[in-house]
């Protein structure tokens, strides 16, 4: 009897994951950012943006964040798992994708590690991860800061895994910032961090239109992502997924490796 | 002799149709094992680094909680017959103790704080929730894989293949359905 229900069961899981899978958001930008619940302002879209499309020239691998409003009762290591999956985070060689899944109403946030970065990000250091640069803000109400925080983190671990010194950037543990000078603090950083950002972007593609030679300094990453072509990058982000359109997934897979915590 | 031509080339064309089918059906049956034998490796690899897990976090319990014995034993017990599984069938039963097991030993270390705020049971924790996790992707990555051969098996022209060559049914990781239950991050919310 509990066999056949079990099998039942089994059938129903399978079947409500396929039917979940269906579901999941078209992505309308590049795949680093799916705001969905709408809890990022566009400067720290286009900062995670920049970072995530650095970090794939230079090693292919792919961090991507959802956040959404709810998971509609479906446990969170599941979707994180079947989205991953289903966008192909990180590449199909490698398998060196992460997702960040952060769900709202649920309070729940779940990092699902591909395949090939299960040696960079074992599961207790994404947990720690969780620990010192997600669930301490998401407490405060504060999923912005969670989730780019997190995010550098996590990029942080990758560009090491890697052997690159991709544009460092430091994450804050929520303690290290004083509550005065915190928000303060935080809020005249972004801009600028994101103002050199763009600067470096536009220096990159101003100076470098012209073809590849002009970019000698950053040769490694260029020659990395030589199947770009040396005319095409100057056209901007949209020429890994051939021309004008967004970055999608690399075809990448996992198998249920990460953490996740409730807050 | 031209009456005989037009059967006997009949009879030629239908072999040649036949052993076209029925070599591309055995290709597929190939390919399919190919993939049951994959999953399955994978979902042995993840119950074998369970396995591996359990020691420490045994361990780790006991500095703290040693009166806790009899729920510590029912997973070391567990873990031995998870170890001794020979057949998917088995495993697939141990491995529901197993995670049963674990899940209590869990809702037992809720009442030690000192436990959970240490950093090593918290790491263990977290690996061994990815874990879980891992075995049911696996599990469920199998299990696809299984459907899908043994459809082949039943369906034409995959049943005659099927036994001509002799591919059997392949048996599913089914657990009860306690397991899905798995010790998962909530650990205090105990709604069986």
């Amino acid at each position: 009897m509990i066999r056949k229900i079990s099998v039942w069961l089994l059938l129903l899981l399978t079947f409500a994951s396929t039917a979940q899978a269906a579901e999941f958001p078209e992505l309308t930008d590049d795949i680093y950012i799916q705001d969905i619940a709408g809890v990022l302002s566009e400067e720290q879209e286009a900062e995670i943006k920049s970072l995530g499309a650095g970090l794939e020239d230079a090693t292919s691998a792919q961090i991507a964040v959802m956040v959404i409003d709810s998971l509609e009762g479906e446990p969170i290591e599941s979707y994180a798992n079947e989205a991953l999956r289903h966008y192909g985070v990180g590449s199909a060689e490698d398998n060196n994708g992460v997702l960040v899944v952060l769900s709202m109403t649920d309070r729940e946030i779940y990092i699902e590690i591909g395949y090939g970065l299960e040696g960079a990000l074992p599961d207790g250091k994404v947990g720690r991860i969780l620990d010192d640069y997600a669930v301490p803000y998401l407490r405060e109400d504060q999923p912005d800061e969670a989730i780019l925080n997190t995010y550098q983190a996590l990029y942080n671990e990758v560009s090491a895994e890697y052997d690159w010194d991709g544009e460092a950037v430091s994450p804050q543990p929520l303690n290290e910032v004083t509550p005065s000078s915190g928000e303060g603090g935080g809020g005249i950083m972004q801009p600028i961090v994101t103002f050199l950002i763009v600067l470096v972007l536009l220096f990159l593609f101003t100076g470098g239109g012209g073809g590849g030679r002009g970019r000698r300094g950053r040769g490694r990453t260029m020659r990395r992502g030589g199947f770009f072509g040396p005319g095409s990058f100057g056209g901007g982000f949209g020429g890994g997924s051939g021309g004008g359109g967004f970055r999608g997934g690399g075809g990448g897979s996992s198998g249920g490796g990460g953490a996740g915590r409730g807050f | 002799m031209k009456k005989l031509l037009i059967p006997l080339l009949l009879v030629v064309g239908l072999i040649v149709i036949a052993v076209a089918v029925f070599g591309s059906s055995y290709n597929n049956f190939v390919q399919l094992e190919e993939d049951v034998n994959q999953s399955y490796a994978q979902l042995e690899s993840q119950l074998q680094r369970r396995l591996d897990l359990i020691p420490n976090l045994v361990e780790t319990v006991k500095g703290f909680a040693d009166q806790e014995q009899e729920v510590i034993d029912s997973v070391t017990e567990a873990r031995s017959s998870m170890a001794n599984a020979g057949s998917v069938e088995e495993q697939a039963e141990a491995d529901a103790e197993l995670s049963g097991a674990l899940s209590r030993l869990l809702v037992v270390v809720e009442n030690y704080p000192e436990i959970r705020s240490s950093e090593n049971f918290q790491q263990l924790s977290d690996e061994l929730a990815g874990t879980e996790n891992r075995i049911a992707v696996a599990r469920q990555d199998y299990n696809g894989s299984v459907t899908e051969f043994n459809r082949e098996v039943r369906s034409f022209p995959g049943n005659m293949v099927a036994g001509i060559f002799g591919f059997d049914e392949k048996e599913y990781f089914e657990a009860d359905a306690g397991a899905e239950d798995a010790p998962d991050v909530d650990f205090g919310t105990d709604e069986e």
